[in-house]
């Protein structure tokens, strides 16, 4: 695709009522950005199966994530981002309360979730918690942008930072020889 | 037999102490003498017949005597001799070694550079390593062939991951003996080193001993530091000279190395200024380079014209001080924010997800060689050239601008952490009470109060660290605002034990005045190291006594290695990561000749800190602080926040 045809419709992409081809290509686009920039360590093209496109990639403890974007439900989301976390569980508080200040002047203007763009959403799906963001206003991009920092948040501020090391080598396939409890 | 001895100790009067002793007190304790019971005085006739521990007039006699300059008449130069002059001339600022490889040690001592003995080899190779790191001088170790140079492995590979310019000099058999196994310790050294090590270099012709005395400075003062490894056959180092003429490449050093450095270019300057005038973030990381490259007035100066929130990273801390307003060390809430990072001389590069910075934050590097650019990091801008050029030339490029939100959110986020620490110390204190033994937090607390917040100079006091158990509690309370007053010894290999060997080394630095603690000359030293590290370094108090190296360390003493919490799951592995409890360090320390205090409470760390300091300040002696712990402060479920290893970039880092 010519580089002018293919920014115009990347620019429309943020619009409501947007082409989900076209969209999808955006939202790679910028995920493929983060692999070129080393922040993934490894990264594969989305495949689309009715309104849903998932891109996978390594990341944290090289392990990989997948990302869904879903036109249809105005969604993007890590499915099971956090494995084997127990229902009813104070981890799953603890991360409800730790991305809900996100949505918050807890946290500086710049790393918040605008409410005009996307709404911060936690389910339980197969034993994990998956987190996501409803997409306002057809802002794709911006959600999935977000999403991404939300993420690099919870496995380098929250599980870190809290008492989580057990989860992280356990669940998360960190390695006990290189970090510490 | 060892049962009686220890009787025998416990039973003992109290006689004379040992620094009594040390300081030729003898007319006073002949007085105390005086003043004992008939019984006392017969167990005290008793005791004296065992001698008591002392430094024997040799060792002040050998260190009063003059250096020697050897001389092509005469007998001539040994290759040794050689190599020790060129030694002397590039300033070689110490040499840590065992009494091995004579021929060259002796020669170095000759020579005049100052020469430290101690008891095994591997030590006294971190001991050179943490003068390095405290001085950023060039600093040699030395063992003989085979175990010796074995000893020394882990020390070596320690300096190579942090980028230390250590010289290690290992002798080694006669060449003539080679594939014979002729007498004992023969084995081909350099390989061993593979992969350790920025330079290294059998010597085979003698007469080419100041040729790869010249390579190795070279390596050692130019570029990213790294440990140059010569070996010297007997036949290289024991060759007598009569004639200069026979020596090849014999010219110094303004022949055979050079003092320039890579400027950055003014288009490279120009877009580093033009990133950093876009972002309204930006985070610099100044690196071990800024340090080697005694660039800390450079960055102040370019870092403070344009409100650019910075930290420090490498083996050693302060070229950017933690109380400065724009020092992000301590604000770990806010890294995410940054949305642009500058490594300045980052020689040891993390990968993006390694640091807490948010996923699209751009990057500029500035690294003295091209080729490590762009390794781990995929940057926005990659900038050959030294860090002091670089900062200098950013000084003079960048406007003046004041970032105050970014300036406020840094600073806030410096509250947040700190008001961590305090919630930490609340519970430390509890659980304190509850146990009878001392919190990491606790004793961070303590340490802060007493070494910045109290009599002495804030700025005096070099500390230096090693275990996790208390990297996430204790450590953050330790503080570095000027160069070099923080050394960060499991810097990126994370090997245990060696922290109190390094410490020996970066005391003796500060002792000596050397590089940027001349303010500080003579000033004591702390150490913080564990229980475990004691099964590597204990008797290395006998060289700090012998030395008068005025160190405190302490001893986190929680009964076990920091690797007890992985027991969790396999009860039957529990017994591979536990000691004996209540291990008493400071009885130890006390018969090598060292200060030894032991504490439970924070009025025993209180008064065992003042009584060592004043002891280190007035005698020049190194102490010993056991500080009772336990095992179970490392566990977050039950005594939270527990161990762990803290984050980075900032002051908990070692890593990278």
């Amino acid at each position: 695709m010519p580089m002018v045809t293919r920014r115009k419709k990347l620019r429309r992409s943020g619009r409501p009522g947007a082409d989900p081809g076209v969209v999808s290509e955006a939202v790679g686009h910028l995920l493929k950005g983060y692999a070129e920039r080393g922040v993934f360590r490894g990264f594969s093209a989305g495949q689309r199966r009715g309104g849903a496109t998932t891109y996978r990639m390594v990341w944290h403890h090289g392990r990989q994530f997948r990302f869904v974007l879903d036109t249809t439900a105005g969604l993007v989301s890590f499915p099971t981002l956090l494995p084997e976390v127990p229902s009813r569980s104070p981890m799953q508080r603890e991360l409800k309360a730790f991305l809900g200040a996100f949505e918050t002047d807890d946290v500086p203007v710049h790393r918040r979730i605008d409410p005009a763009k996307g709404q911060l959403r936690i389910t339980r799906r197969a034993g994990g918690l998956t987190v996501g963001l409803l997409v306002k206003n057809g802002e794709f991009e911006y959600c999935t942008r977000r999403l991404v920092h939300l993420a690099q948040e919870v496995f380098l501020v929250f599980l870190p930072d809290g008492p989580y090391y057990e989860y992280r080598v356990e669940k998360l396939g960190l390695d006990p020889n290189v970090a510490w409890a | 037999m060892k049962e009686n001895d220890m009787n025998r100790q416990q039973t003992a009067p109290a006689g004379p102490t040992r620094r009594q002793f040390l300081a030729g007190a003898a007319p006073a304790v002949a007085a105390a003498a005086a003043t004992l019971s008939p019984k006392d005085l017969l167990a005290q006739q008793a005791a004296a017949s065992i001698p008591s521990l002392r430094i024997p007039k040799e060792i002040p006699a050998a260190l009063s005597e003059a250096p020697l300059t050897s001389s092509f008449e005469g007998n001539g130069m040994m290759g040794a001799d050689v190599f020790a002059q060129l030694c002397k001339k590039e300033g070689l600022a110490a040499m840590f070694c065992c009494p091995e490889n004579y021929t060259v040690t002796h020669s170095i001592a000759a020579a005049g550079v100052p020469s430290y003995g101690g008891r095994t080899e591997g030590n006294m190779a971190a001991a050179a390593d943490g003068y390095a790191r405290a001085s950023g001088e060039v600093v040699a170790c030395s063992g003989t062939e085979g175990p010796g140079f074995t000893n020394m492995i882990t020390s070596i590979a320690a300096a190579y991951f942090a980028r230390i310019p250590l010289l290690v000099l290992a002798s080694n058999v006669q060449l003539a003996g080679e594939d014979r196994e002729a007498g004992i310790q023969a084995m081909y050294q350099q390989p061993i080193t593979d992969g350790i090590k920025k330079y290294g270099k059998r010597m085979i012709l003698p007469n080419r001993v100041h040729e790869y005395g010249a390579y190795a400075f070279r390596e050692l003062k130019t570029g990213v530091p790294g440990p140059v490894h010569l070996d010297f056959p007997g036949e290289v180092a024991r060759m007598r000279f009569k004639d200069p003429g026979l020596l090849t490449d014999y010219y110094d050093q303004t022949k055979y190395r050079t003092e320039s450095r890579a400027v950055p270019s003014s288009k490279d300057v120009a877009k580093a200024v033009e990133l950093i005038s876009k972002a309204e973030r930006p985070l610099l990381v100044a690196g071990h380079g800024v340090f080697h490259r005694k660039a800390w007035d450079a960055l102040l100066a370019a870092v403070e014209k344009n409100d650019i929130a910075t930290l420090t990273s490498g083996p050693m801390r302060g070229h950017f001080p933690d109380e400065h307003r724009l020092s992000a060390s301590l604000s770990p809430r806010a890294f995410m924010s940054a949305d642009l990072i500058i490594f300045v001389g980052q020689y040891c590069m993390p990968s993006p997800a390694d640091y807490r910075v948010n996923p699209d934050v751009r990057a500029i590097r500035v690294h003295p060689e091209g080729g490590d650019l762009g390794r781990n990091w995929p940057l926005e801008l990659g900038v050959v050239g030294d860090e002091q050029a670089f900062l200098e030339a950013l000084g003079n490029s960048l406007p003046r601008r004041k970032r105050d939100a970014w300036v406020a959110e840094v600073a806030a986020a410096r509250e947040t952490y700190q008001k961590e620490l305090t919630q930490n110390y609340q519970n430390g204190l509890k659980y304190s009470a509850d146990t009878g033994v001392l919190h990491p937090s606790v004793i961070g607390k303590e340490l802060n109060d007493f070494l910045y917040k109290g009599k002495i100079d804030p700025k005096q006091t070099m500390t230096g660290w090693g275990g996790f158990s208390w990297q996430r509690t204790t450590v953050p309370m330790l503080r570095a605002n000027r160069p070099g007053q923080e050394i960060v010894c499991p810097y990126q290999f994370g090997a245990i034990g060696p922290d109190m060997a390094m410490m020996i080394g970066a005391a003796t630095a500060v002792k000596d005045g050397s590089g940027p603690h001349r303010a500080f000359k003579g000033a004591p030293s702390v150490c913080l190291t564990t229980d475990a590290g004691m099964g590597f370094t204990l008797m290395e108090l006998d060289t700090a006594v012998k030395y008068k190296i005025p160190l405190i360390t302490l001893v986190y003493n929680n009964d076990c290695w920091g690797t007890w919490p992985f027991t969790a799951g396999t009860p039957r592995s529990v017994h591979l990561h536990l000691f004996q409890e209540n291990i008493r360090y400071d009885k130890m320390a006390e018969a090598l000749g060292a200060h030894g205090a032991y504490a439970r409470t924070p009025e025993e760390l209180r008064a065992a800190l003042a009584s060592s300091y004043d002891i280190a300040s007035k005698q020049g002696l190194p102490s010993l602080i056991n500080v009772q712990a336990r095992k179970e402060f490392s566990s977050a479920k039950d005594f939270p926040p527990g161990g762990g290893m803290g984050f980075e970039p900032g002051i908990t880092g070692f890593q990278h």
